[in-house]
């Protein structure tokens, strides 16, 4: 802080917080444009209390925006920051934008109702349409629609195992049931006895 | 094809969206398949023993799945007997208008260009607790007579 900000004096200080910090551009841009030198200034910085929301909202109302030349990292005047010297937030403190929409995240929820009914007793019915509705879910979570891709995941590997238990169903319904009534009315026509028409 | 699908046209309204128009075949396929069920089930009544097959959960698992009952139910509904169809299949005697409730309401938006018609986000949650419990509580014994489907035909 005791660094003269020369080369982003070009910000006009427009804010009544007076002197500009102005690091916390490397916080939002450490990835981009902050040069090497700016790094432990920007942690002394931020472990001086400045608050560091720079990807979105209210603060970009604040002092001069990238539009100060010769600047490429778009520094900014603080909002408010104090020395308080206390840690870095663990999270982004409010003004950080709102929060991202996921339009279709409940298809998944879908896919994993109808994967828990068809494993508790609906097998095949609900199984099928768990499978078909994860894997809209999955692709919508690949395509940034969706973020419970876990979720879409679950229920169509419920989806199958309820179908499965569906076709072993079906398979010992057709061995036991099935067969014998073919069999016994096959062989009906051949008995001796009072069936015999 | 195309009076049918845009009846706000003949009406006078303004016409749906294009969109709208092409995705109102989706309601009306929905419709014609479970026109033919329920034709189906009025004609070969699931009350004569062996029409539909056998309920593979009670043969196998001997318990009643939250789904028994519900052809008879369902001809029971569409015959105009609900006290047999509740006795039968309470929750399907009470989902099935709810679900003809919903196409209708799918259909109209569909066919008005209306925004697409989403769940509650606690629908999926409500469905999976009230189905489970419907199908533990039908095998009770106590709760037998409300809940059961009875005997099968």
């Amino acid at each position: 802080m005791t660094q003269p900000n020369e080369p982003r004096a070009g910000d006009a200080p427009s804010t009544p917080e007076g002197p500009v910090y102005g690091r916390e551009a490397a916080y939002a841009s450490h990835d981009v444009g902050a040069s090497t030198q700016d790094a432990p200034t920007a942690a002394r910085d931020h472990a001086a209390g400045q608050p560091a929301p720079t990807w979105a909202g209210p603060d970009d109302q604040h002092g001069a925006p990238a539009a100060s030349p010769g600047d490429p990292s778009a520094a900014r005047p603080p909002v408010g920051g104090t020395p308080a010297g206390y840690p870095p937030p663990g999270y982004p403190p409010p003004g950080y934008g709102p929060a991202p929409f996921y339009p279709r995240n409940d298809l998944a929820v879908w896919s994993l109702v109808l994967g828990l009914l068809s494993v508790l007793g609906c097998l095949f019915f609900t199984g099928i349409p768990a499978v078909v509705v994860g894997g809209n879910a999955r692709r919508a979570a690949a395509a940034g629609e969706a973020n419970n891709d876990g979720m879409a995941t679950a229920g169509v590997v419920l989806g199958w195992v309820g179908t499965a238990l569906g076709g072993l169903l079906a398979i010992m319904f057709v061995l036991t049931v099935l067969l014998p009534l073919m069999f016994v009315g096959f062989a009906v026509p051949f008995l001796d006895g009072p069936w015999r028409h | 094809m195309t009076s049918r699908l845009t009846p706000g046209v003949a009406a006078g309204t303004t016409a749906p969206h294009p969109a709208a128009r092409r995705g109102a075949v989706l309601p009306f396929v929905v419709g014609a398949a479970a026109a033919a069920g329920a034709a189906l089930l009025v004609v070969r009544s699931p009350y004569q023993p062996l029409s539909y097959g056998i309920c593979p959960s009670v043969l196998f698992l001997g318990v009643y799945c939250p789904g028994c009952g519900g052809l008879r139910a369902t001809h029971d509904m569409l015959t105009g007997d609900l006290v047999g169809a509740w006795s039968v299949n309470p929750l399907w005697t009470v989902a099935a208008p709810l679900l003809a409730a919903t196409w209708v309401v799918w259909t109209w938006r569909r066919l008005r260009g209306g925004p697409p018609l989403t769940a509650p986000r606690w629908l999926p949650w409500t469905v999976l607790v009230v189905v489970v419990a419907f199908s533990v509580l039908r095998n009770v014994p106590v709760l037998a007579p409300y809940l059961s489907p009875g005997p099968l035909p």
